[in-house]
């Protein structure tokens, strides 16, 4: 290993890096809501007749050797008894927050791949006593026990591995990586693992007699740039180990709020009220940039004169004046005719939707290999 | 060879052909348009041997004079750019002057560089015409226009290319497809012989042909040989190579079985689709359709946390349905179906829509959806 290879990966190791893969969701959601369908093969897709494609199917289904992106009709043909299900997007999506809301318990470093997985940073973490694998493992159970799914983990020190590793005790199973068992993982580890590496470089890199990532490092940086361009570099550094990427994590808005402190404290509430409309005013304009987003509940939140605070809320779908006055006596009652020195009113979201979008194809890749 | 004739009668001839070549040409004489002399006129050809397009200029104008024959290949753009801006009543004279051509009029004179004639690379189109029919100008315009949107650009699978002709006994059909979305419109045709094949005619073909209908109004002849389409029309005589594949079988792609049938205005759905398209995702330019008992809801969103939205009136009566599709294919399958009214038929969220004329069932429209 080359000095500057050794020292990327070092200081890399010492991240914590857990990616969780929920198990054949769709099907495993459809599956927990009707338990007679356990053990018989399953999709959720497209119907054959039109010319639908399987999103997810479960274990007794992949028997058949049915898997997703295959096109419904096909999976019928492997296996004329397999129950089709039409996907309930809406319902995956909503139960995807839920298992989203637990990740959030142990970090907010968290990157979601898609509605049924997701890459968390924990490496902060002081759940567990900071062990990624006990957080994995206790993730796992939580959302076993709150949605009755199983989910399968990878934890490891690089961003890639984790992935990879979510994939070795599939499903209901986890794997882990530590920074010292790394190297002899990855020197072993099949290139066609390594994301990006589809068929077609696969077949490219076999006919050069590479296999694992072992002999790319024995081939080499240069002489692999003659066979891929660009693509060597991703090839060796992966190769090697090394992927610096963090997480990707968008900053996401969980709340808006205003608030105005007072020279001298109010002692009535009804010299609340044209301060209440003011901030009424400015919080709606504060609003306006994130009107796609669903109001979960108001609050108003009082400073009294001896400083102590309180915050009262509701659950609310929009900014209203009314539950705004309802708050405000309740708030103010709990002061107890102490001096008001701050009025606050504010609104939090819910998360918004993940978004995902893929094109279909209207024919199957199969079909199309009729032509020279 | 010697020649001469009024500018007018040039400059049309010339022009159709100059505007095959190709702007970047990888062999000189690519550029040239050859020029013919002989007992029955002029004859200009261009090619970028995919299409070669031949005009003709004969001596029913009263202009032309032939004082030698004799035939070579000018620089078409050079030759078009001095025609165009020479005064429209000039006269023209054209001479050899050894390996030069000298075009002059008045007192302009200038001299061109030739390459022989005989270097020309004409396609060679001169086997058996196996299928042969006539169609009117206008409805074959109609047709093309119906479907040359929903061929590929660049794509692989290079038969996407380009458009499929399918002939068959009476009937010809016009098939276009990039993968995703489908275009299909037939017509009957008169024909002797008989009339059968799936010829593909390439992009640049499809292109050329309508541009060169745009001039002409009464009826064309269209046969195909080997390798080849021949286009004969008045004055002008156009070829293009065929694409030598296997078109997929489309048939398959276009849906059968939908339960769900609504219609409704094609302008209205049209330019509402067009205002919301404004704020869809830029990279996957998606749109979500609510349908319900009598109305059609249309929603776009984007990261930035715009969005549109607008609610149609539509006939129809059945289960709700939300379903997402690329914008703009949906608008350019409204652009072509043309009529007041517009059909459009679903079955599920990942299965294809099919979008149709209810007066006339000649065209299709099948576009794959985009799971959101």
């Amino acid at each position: 290993m080359d000095a500057d290879t050794s020292q990327a990966s070092s200081e890399e190791t010492t991240r914590k890096f857990i990616h969780v893969d929920m198990d054949c969701f769709y099907a495993a959601v459809e599956m927990r809501d009707d338990p007679t369908l356990t053990n018989l093969p399953l999709a959720i897709g497209g119907r054959p007749d039109q010319r639908g494609v399987v999103a997810t199917c479960n274990y007794p289904a992949r028997t058949f050797g049915i898997h997703s992106a295959m096109a419904t009709a096909y999976a019928r043909r492997l296996c004329p008894d397999l129950i089709v299900l039409p996907p309930r997007m809406a319902y995956y999506q909503a139960i995807s927050r839920e298992i989203r809301a637990i990740f959030h318990r142990y970090t907010d470093l968290i990157e979601p791949i898609s509605l049924d997985e997701a890459y968390l940073d924990v490496t902060d973490s002081e759940h567990c006593q900071g062990s990624a694998t006990r957080i994995a493992a206790e993730i796992r159970q939580v959302i076993f026990d709150e949605t009755g799914l199983t989910a399968s983990a990878g934890i490891a020190p690089i961003k890639f591995l984790a992935k990879i590793c979510s994939d070795e005790n599939k499903p209901n199973g986890q794997f882990v990586l530590t920074p010292s068992t790394v190297d002899d993982f990855v020197r072993a580890l099949p290139l066609k693992k390594i994301p990006g590496v589809g068929k077609v470089t696969q077949a490219k890199l076999g006919k050069l007699g590479l296999i694992t990532c072992q002999d790319i490092r024995d081939f080499g940086e240069a002489a692999l740039s003659q066979h891929f361009g660009s693509f060597a570099n991703h090839l060796f550094q992966r190769a090697w180990a090394h992927d610096p990427r963090r997480l990707t994590t968008e900053w996401i808005r969980k709340s808006v709020s205003v608030e105005r402190t007072f020279s001298e404290d109010l002692t009535e509430q009804a010299e609340a009220a044209p301060i209440i409309e003011r901030l009424t005013a400015e919080l709606e304009k504060r609003l306006t940039p994130y009107a796609s987003r669903r109001i979960k509940n108001q609050q108003v939140k009082l400073k009294f004169s001896d400083f102590t605070q309180t915050t009262v809320e509701r659950q609310s779908d929009s900014l209203d004046p009314a539950l705004t006055q309802t708050l405000l006596e309740s708030a103010w009652d709990r002061g107890f005719g102490k001096g008001v020195r701050l009025i606050g009113l504010g609104v939090h979201f819910y998360d918004p939707e993940p978004e995902q979008s893929q094109q279909l194809a209207l024919f199957e890749a199969a079909e199309l290999q009729g032509a020279p | 060879m010697k020649f001469s004739l009024n500018r007018s009668d040039l400059l049309e001839p010339l022009s159709k052909v100059v505007s095959v070549l190709e702007k970047r040409q990888t062999l000189p004489i690519l550029s040239h348009v050859l020029v013919v002399v002989n007992q029955q006129g002029i004859t200009l050809t261009a090619t970028d041997q995919e299409v070669e397009l031949q005009t003709q200029i004969g001596f029913d104008g009263g202009s032309l004079n032939i004082e030698a024959e004799g035939g070579c290949a000018l620089p078409g753009r050079k030759l078009l750019e001095i025609c165009k801006h020479l005064p429209a009543d000039a006269r023209l004279d054209f001479r050899r002057r050894d390996k030069h051509v000298v075009l002059s009029s008045g007192a302009f004179e200038s001299q061109f560089s030739t390459l022989p004639a005989e270097d020309f690379p004409n396609i060679d189109g001169q086997g058996q015409a196996i299928q042969s029919f006539r169609i009117e100008t206008q409805p074959f315009r109609q047709m093309l226009a119906k479907t040359v949107f929903a061929m590929a650009q660049q794509d692989v699978r290079y038969f996407f290319n380009g458009m499929l002709f399918e002939l068959s006994e009476g009937a010809v059909r016009l098939v276009a497809t990039n993968g995703q979305r489908l275009a299909v419109v037939s017509r009957q045709v008169q024909h002797e012989g008989a009339l059968q094949g799936r010829p593909i005619v390439p992009r640049k073909g499809v292109l050329e042909l309508v541009k060169l209908l745009d001039e002409v109004d009464t009826e064309v002849t269209l046969s195909f040989t080997e390798n080849c389409l021949l286009v004969e029309m008045t004055g002008c005589r156009f070829l293009s190579k065929l694409i030598d594949g296997e078109y997929p079988d489309y048939e398959k792609a276009i849906p059968t079985g939908s339960d769900k049938h609504f219609s409704c205005d094609r302008q209205a759905f049209r330019e509402a689709l067009i205002r919301t398209a404004v704020m869809s995702n830029e990279v996957y330019k998606n749109v979500k359709l609510s349908l319900e008992t009598g109305r059609l809801s249309l929603f776009t969103n984007n990261p930035l946390q715009e969005q549109a939205e607008e609610t149609l009136a539509v006939m129809y009566e059945g289960d709700d349905l939300e379903i997402g599709f690329n914008v703009h294919f949906l608008i350019e399958a409204l652009n072509a179906v043309g009529s007041d009214v517009v059909q459009v038929a679903l079955s599920g969220q990942t299965s294809p829509c099919l979008i149709t004329d209810p007066e006339e069932e000649q065209a299709q429209f099948v576009i794959s959806p985009m799971v959101i």
